[in-house]
């Protein structure tokens, strides 16, 4: 039998992405839609012998072709054959998810409506009738309980059952659809006739929801308890910092360091010594052995220690945005956004920025105006990306062991804050005031779906990995190979070329605390990854001088503290040396992603040299004020 | 001859890493985020919500 | 009165919206007249509001809750 063909469509925060994941577990592929960055998921399914490919379709309120996410759904649903599709519908929030269940109908989709969170629904006292349902639509529906594998396994059997060909659109759906024809064939304007159009959808719902769904006895709901603290006034403000706070600590203190350290114990300690041991005892001539243990393992092995940190970050921020507080903030954050020149909606793309600033700057495409647009895409290279977080880890861990995730938090808020600074200064110069809205709903809390949290973790995740693996890699190799030769041949490293490079980059940085070439060689390799940064610290200050007193380094910083890194910095220049990293010069990668984003080399040319500058000018200050203070 | 065994491996290794890195750069794509980013779910949510 | 006018806890009636830019989007989200919402809180600094309409929960800005033309039920 040929592979049965399902799309879900539905609206965003239905569940759908679940009942998704449930349903097809690992066994999918995300790729792209055609021409527009937005995800294409498709899984695959086994039963009753039957071969079953889903499709995930973008979440939209309505299929009018104004975003790219509704196109998609409407030329997907048009242009193929599908055996079934599945209307995902929030049974708590049955009316408006109707309205597009009603557009469909009205494009002759036969559908397969399925009730979601009907667990909710019941406790919030929300009573809908699914026979009734039926009857008024006409089209088969089915419940599931939003988390539970149980119900939507049960899918399955429905989806190999149910024969969509034996349904019709009731009487109801038939004579709405006659009254919008009308309503288009009218000689009103085109905006009214969209307006007639969707009264005469809502007034069908109204119909439908008389006919089946009781909501006389619904109480208040438990998100609206929550709201009155964190999405309510003043108070909301210091909470959303505490949360923060909060992933920090699990990130940096509780989970992700502890992690990191035993991976670390693990990469540079035994599975060094054990390729040390195993190339001399091979016969391995000696620069090809420290070119695999000082290039190599240094280089990749200094950013491999960090993927517990990534992973348990990008967990955090997975999870805070399955449970529904991430709308929260772009509400709450919205005064203060619209003072700096941004909007509300703003927040989620630069809070993506803090995981990698590429698809931050691709998001920014959804914000309303230009201008939100560029400012968005300008800033955005200022927050601390996963790529950086290494740098601030490795730099707070070794000169200020005691107080390592406060400095870090400080880094971030650095960032923030430059960005701020930054968009206000944009706005008033370069942009001139453009209104823009803000309309976004709110919806309930909920618990994240663990295995959907877990998925996108590790989606978001092995990006990181696959980096180690090829250019940092590739980039450790150059490094070691720059600090071992010069034009005469293989050299001591202090007249290697990186030495020299180093050293012409350096003269930029004498008063700033970390004029020495290993720094001005780190600044360089930065710009093609920023993990670069640590993993040439590795190559130039690691493995080489650990090998003789390895035996008693516990920790990564305790590694470094006796190298020549720990006399190289001071805790002020090391400070130093975290904000400029902080700020300067985005990677090659995101450089090429502002290219396409804001339209044009200028941008990107712009973005380049004056964060190059930003960052130059804060760290000088930075340093000189702490020097004038006594630290 | 063992150098030389490692230094194939390397040279392998560092051949499809380059490749990686070339083929990303010419097809424009990037490794951070899984494929595309704008998977999370509430930002489709506000995509979905604007004007084209 | 307008929603902008709205103070937390009143129940209003939607009269008209007034034609904007955003007309389309307000009413694809179910705000129609005679559609009853509530308006719950607001943001800090008191924009942008939430509201409650159609048993789901909605934030605009004040500015465009003015285009929002109302009558109190409670």
């Amino acid at each position: 039998m040929s592979t049965l063909a399902v799309a879900l469509t539905g609206n965003p925060n239905t569940g759908k992405s679940t009942i998704f994941n449930e349903l097809t577990g690992a066994r999918q592929k995300i790729g792209n839609w055609p021409g527009v960055t937005v995800d294409k998921k498709v899984g695959y399914a086994r039963h009753k012998d039957r071969a079953i490919s889903i499709v995930d379709l973008p979440g939209t309120y309505s299929i009018n072709a104004r975003s790219p996410e509704e196109k998609i759904v409407i030329d997907y649903l048009t242009d193929n054959k599908l055996d079934l599709v599945m209307d995902v519908v929030d049974s708590t929030n049955i009316s408006r998810n109707l309205f597009l269940t009603v557009q469909l109908l009205e494009r002759g989709i036969p559908l397969l409506i399925d009730l979601n969170m009907t667990d909710e629904a019941e406790r919030r006292g929300i009573r809908i009738d699914t026979r009734k349902l039926e009857d008024v639509v006409g089209m088969p529906v089915v419940q599931t309980v939003g988390r539970s594998s149980k119900s939507t396994k049960k899918l399955l059997d429905v989806f190999t059952s149910t024969v969509m060909s034996n349904y019709e659109a009731s009487p109801q759906v038939k004579a709405h659809i006659e009254k919008v024809k009308e309503i288009q064939g009218s000689s009103l304007s085109e905006s009214e006739k969209q307006e007639k159009v969707i009264e005469a959808r809502y007034a069908l719902i109204d119909q439908i929801m008389e006919a089946a769904v009781d909501m006389r006895n619904v109480g208040q709901s438990t998100s609206e308890k929550f709201d009155q603290f964190l999405a309510n006034g003043v108070l909301a403000l210091p909470i959303f910092l505490a949360i923060l706070y909060a992933v920090f600590q699990i990130t940096f203190t509780w989970i992700g360091q502890p992690l990191a350290d035993a991976l670390d114990a693990l990469i540079n300690e035994d599975f060094l010594e054990w390729s040390k041991g195993a190339l001399e005892a091979a016969g391995v001539a000696e620069w090809m052995q420290a070119l695999i243990t000082d290039g190599v393992i240094g280089g990749v092995g200094a950013v491999l220690t960090f993927v517990p940190l990534i992973f348990v970050l990008f967990f955090c921020l997975s999870f805070l945005d399955g449970t529904g507080y991430m709308a929260r903030i772009a509400f709450i954050m919205d005064p203060i956004m619209r003072r700096c020149g941004l909007t509300g909606k703003g927040i989620m793309p630069l809070m993506m920025g803090f995981g990698c600033g590429v698809p931050a700057i691709m998001g920014a495409r959804a914000l309303d105006s230009n201008k939100d647009r560029l400012i968005s895409i300008l800033i955005t290279p200022f927050l601390t990306c996963g790529a950086k977080l290494p740098i601030m880890a490795l730099f707070a861990a070794m000169f200020f062991p005691d107080n390592a995730a406060n400095v870090v938090f400080a880094m971030y808020i650095v960032g923030v804050v430059m960005a701020i600074i930054v968009a206000k200064v944009l706005g008033e110069t370069m942009f001139k005031e453009e209104g823009s809205t803000f309309l976004l709903e709110l919806p309930p809390y909920r618990m994240p779906d663990m295995k959907t949290v877990l998925l996108e973790t590790w989606d978001k995740g092995k990006g990181y990995l696959i980096k180690a693996g090829t250019i940092i890699f590739a980039a450790s190799v150059l490094i070691w190979l720059l600090s071992n030769f010069n034009a005469g041949g293989m050299c001591e490293i202090e007249e290697s070329f990186l030495a020299t490079m180093g050293g012409w980059m350096s003269t930029l940085f004498v008063f700033h605390g970390f004029g020495t070439w290993e720094a001005g060689a780190a600044v360089i390799s930065g710009i093609l990854a920023k993990e670069a940064v640590v993993s040439t610290i590795g190559v130039l200050y690691g493995a080489a001088d650990v090998s003789t007193e390895a035996e008693e380094a516990v920790e990564a910083a305790e590694t470094m503290m006796k190298t020549g890194m720990a006399t190289s910095f001071t805790a002020l220049s090391a400070i130093a040396f975290m904000v400029f990293s902080q700020l300067y010069t985005p990677c090659v990668t995101a450089l090429g992603t502002i290219k396409k984003e804001a339209g044009g080399w200028k941008w990107m040319g712009f973005s380049a040299v004056y964060m190059f500058v930003v960052a130059w000018f804060v760290s000088l200050l930075v340093y000189q004020i702490g020097k004038a203070l006594g630290f | 001859m063992s150098t030389f065994i490692v230094g194939l491996f390397l040279a392998v290794a560092l051949f499809f890493a380059v490749r990686h890195v070339y083929r990303n750069l010419r097809d424009g794509k990037e490794d951070c985020c899984g494929s595309t980013g704008g998977s999370c779910s509430c930002c489709s949510g506000c995509h979905s919500l604007e004007k084209k | 009165m307008t929603l902008k006018d709205g103070k937390t806890g009143m129940i209003l009636k939607i009269q008209q919206i007034g034609d904007s830019a955003l007309k389309e989007r307000l009413m694809t989200m179910g705000l129609i007249p005679g559609t009853k919402v509530k308006v719950l809180r607001s943001a800090p600094l008191g924009d942008p509001i939430a509201i409650n309409v159609r048993y789901y929960n909605l934030a605009l800005r004040r500015d465009d809750a003015a285009q929002i033309e109302v009558q109190q039920v409670n």
